[in-house]
């Protein structure tokens, strides 16, 4: 299983290391935790594709095309393939505080996760069933042939069942306690991504605490640990990868990062519905912003149709062959009913994201996104004081839509309201929350940033400091004093 | 970001040519190291309840299923379910259809057939809470009583008629006796 992860890896690494590796700030660390995140999706498709062509799954058959692209990209690749080495240097204190809550919360989560067997619902219904049915029959004809008889939604994306069928096939066996470690690994996708994106844009210590307090975000360690099996944190790692490399193509106008944005938002849509509204919603984003600076470059509107293309067609033409449709219909009355109860849904959204959950049976208060979204609230009122220009609003932008998106879904959704926002809304915000977090942190490291820069000025003492003051005072009287004569 | 500073943020020098960089004190210098600790030092007293929360109930798993083997971990957090489907699975084929007759409140009969569904596959799973349900097609039939604290939390509100299901599994061939399941087959 190990290697199957360490595999995951470098074929993530294959397929985007054309771009990744020349990004700047680039450590191993997050170069092997972004290949990670693109590899569960090269893989998955792989494994899609297979079954499409009618290609038994087999260790051979699956692992050979990306064997063949290893050995392409070490003939020809003039060591682009080579990952980033690692640089270390000693931290500083803040790090080391940012180091000792990571360590806390691992502490608390890890073991947890470990314990505790594949138990929680959508897991066992949906996501890890799938996985298990693709694995025992070898495709995923006969599960959709059936899919009618089973309470989970067979028209969800496929991610994260056809990672773990790969994972159950490189191991031998349907070993779903292994498969559990899947949302841990994407929640070190997501964590070394965010963490990337600040040293990026800002100081180490700056990355290393938001990164801490990204881990220390309770709803998003439930999502990876507790609901480890479900998809949450792969649509959560997705979505930033796919906002960070926006923002960074927005900042600095390069095309790998452009290239990075579009995959990564490419495989939110082939991982859950959530995706495909945040793709819809980057692709207008990016499409507006390359029609406003006038870029009619092809690679660049080839790239925005073509990774949506390659892992969205997949999926749709195999949705066409086994003839699958979404479980359970809206009716007319359930349509207008929920569309009556709009505003107190939109209530419901803001209430779970800025205010503490209600008092458990203990009395205590836990804030389930601490304050990922009132930070991300300020940082839309404090961007321009924090010397950033009106490129951040992408960042707000996007976590607006996807909220704007968690309303729709539940106002057009098949089940009763109250049912769904009390059982999974919590979950969607947590693929929001690091997202607002980022857009937070970057507005914080670049006011940081700034007032490091202006450390270099020399510092002045206490006497220079009320001499100046003084000085400051009396002329003002002076130039009164001039203007009268 | 390493950005140059404002125009705004530098003091000028009278032929406005040579801009000099403002003079702050010491407080106002370190500023943002001292937000920065603070905005982490709010962040981890917010985070605290939930990390000791989960703190208990870590140590509360702990103790429930310490030094446990996988499978019996699994048998006592999904208790009966996990037990059940593995009673079934050593005697009813892969191919073979079950029909469970179970005991159980109206909404552990989505729960169980969920879990049903996941241990036994590719075995196909029905599922009804009463003695009268058929299925076709479904060689094997089961029957299955609820743990009592599952029906003391959702009592059985189906039909169930012990007279009738003596008269029903009377033609099958017992498979398999448990203390909370049996097993029919059709005699051959």
């Amino acid at each position: 299983m190990i290697c199957a992860f360490l595999f995951t890896c470098v074929a993530g690494w294959l397929l985007i290391c054309p771009w990744l590796s020349r990004r700047p700030g680039l450590g191993l660390v997050p170069a092997i935790a972004l290949s990670f995140a693109a590899g569960t999706a090269a893989l998955s498709l792989d494994l899609l594709l297979l079954n499409l062509a009618h290609i038994p799954w087999t260790r051979f058959s699956v692992l050979s095309p990306w064997i063949a692209a290893a050995a392409a990209h070490a003939l020809f690749g003039r060591r682009r393939w080579a990952p980033p080495m690692p640089r270390l240097r000693r931290p500083c204190f803040l790090e080391i505080a940012a180091l000792a809550f990571s360590g806390i919360v691992l502490l608390a989560w890890v073991p947890y996760e470990r314990l505790m067997p594949l138990n929680e619902w959508d897991a066992i219904m949906l996501w890890m069933f799938k996985a298990k049915a693709f694995y025992l029959d070898g495709s995923i004809a006969p599960y959709m042939s059936r899919a009618h008889e089973f309470l989970g939604n067979p028209a969800y994306p496929l991610l994260v069942p056809l990672y773990t069928t790969f994972l159950y096939i490189f191991s031998g066996s349907a070993a779903d306690q292994l498969a559990k470690l899947v949302s841990p690994c994407l929640l070190a996708s997501l964590a070394a991504g965010f963490y990337y994106f600040l040293r990026r844009y800002g100081s180490r210590p700056v990355a290393a605490i938001f990164t801490s307090m990204l881990a220390g975000v309770y709803m998003v360690d439930v999502a990876a640990f507790r609901y480890a099996g479900y998809a949450d944190t792969a649509v959560a790692a997705a979505i930033l990868l796919a906002a960070g490399f926006l923002y960074a193509w927005f900042y600095e106008g390069d095309y790998a990062d452009f290239a990075l944005a579009v995959f990564f938002a490419s495989i939110a849509a082939w991982t859950k519905n959530e995706g495909q509204f945040f793709l819809a919603g980057f692709g207008a984003l990016a499409a507006a912003r390359l029609i406003s600076r006038r870029i009619w470059n092809s690679s660049y509107w080839f790239t925005l149709a073509a990774f949506p293309i390659l892992f969205v067609t997949p999926w749709v033409a195999a949705r066409s062959v086994y003839g699958v449709k979404r479980p359970g219909e809206l009716s007319g009355e359930m349509m207008r009913t929920n569309i009556a109860s709009y505003g107190p849904t939109v209530k419901a959204i803001f209430e779970h994201a800025f205010t503490p959950a209600p008092p458990d049976a203990f009395g205590s208060r836990v804030w389930l996104f601490n304050l990922a979204f009132p930070f991300c609230l300020l940082a839309v009122f404090l961007y321009r004081r924090a010397g950033l220009d009106r490129r951040f609003w992408a960042l707000p932008a996007l976590a607006c839509w996807q909220l704007f998106g968690v309303s729709l879904v539940y106002v057009t959704g098949p089940v009763n309201l109250q049912w769904m926002i009390g059982s999974s809304l919590d979950r969607v915000l947590s693929q929001i929350a690091p997202l607002a977090l980022l857009a937070a942190a970057l507005a914080f490291a670049s006011y940081y940033s700034r007032a490091e820069a202006r450390l270099e000025i020399p510092a002045e003492d206490g006497a220079s400091l009320r001499k100046r003051r003084e000085k400051a005072r009396a002329s003002p009287k002076k130039q009164r004093g001039k203007s009268q004569a | 970001m390493g950005r140059a500073l404002r125009r705004s943020q530098l003091s000028k020098d009278p032929a406005g040519d040579h801009p000099e960089p403002a003079l702050r004190s010491l407080p106002a210098r370190y500023a943002h190291r001292a937000a920065l600790l603070a905005v982490f030092g709010v962040w981890v007293s917010i985070a605290w309840p939930g990390l000791s929360l989960q703190f208990a109930t870590l140590d509360y798993w702990r103790q429930r299923l310490g030094g446990r083997t996988p499978e019996e971990r699994a048998a006592i957090v999904d208790y009966p379910a996990y037990s059940v489907a593995r009673r079934v699975e050593e005697v009813v084929p892969p191919a073979a259809c079950v029909l469970f007759l179970a005991y159980t409140g109206p909404e552990h009969v989505n729960y169980y057939k969920t879990r049903f569904d996941y241990y036994l596959y590719p075995r196909r799973v029905r599922i009804a809470a009463g003695t009268g349900a058929t299925a076709e097609n479904c060689g094997y039939l089961a029957v299955f009583r609820d743990a009592p604290a599952n029906l003391a939390e959702e009592p059985f509100r189906g039909v169930w008629d012990e007279g009738w299901l003596h008269h029903r599994l009377a033609p099958l061939e017992k498979v398999y006796s448990g203390p909370n399941l049996d097993i029919y087959r059709a005699r051959r």
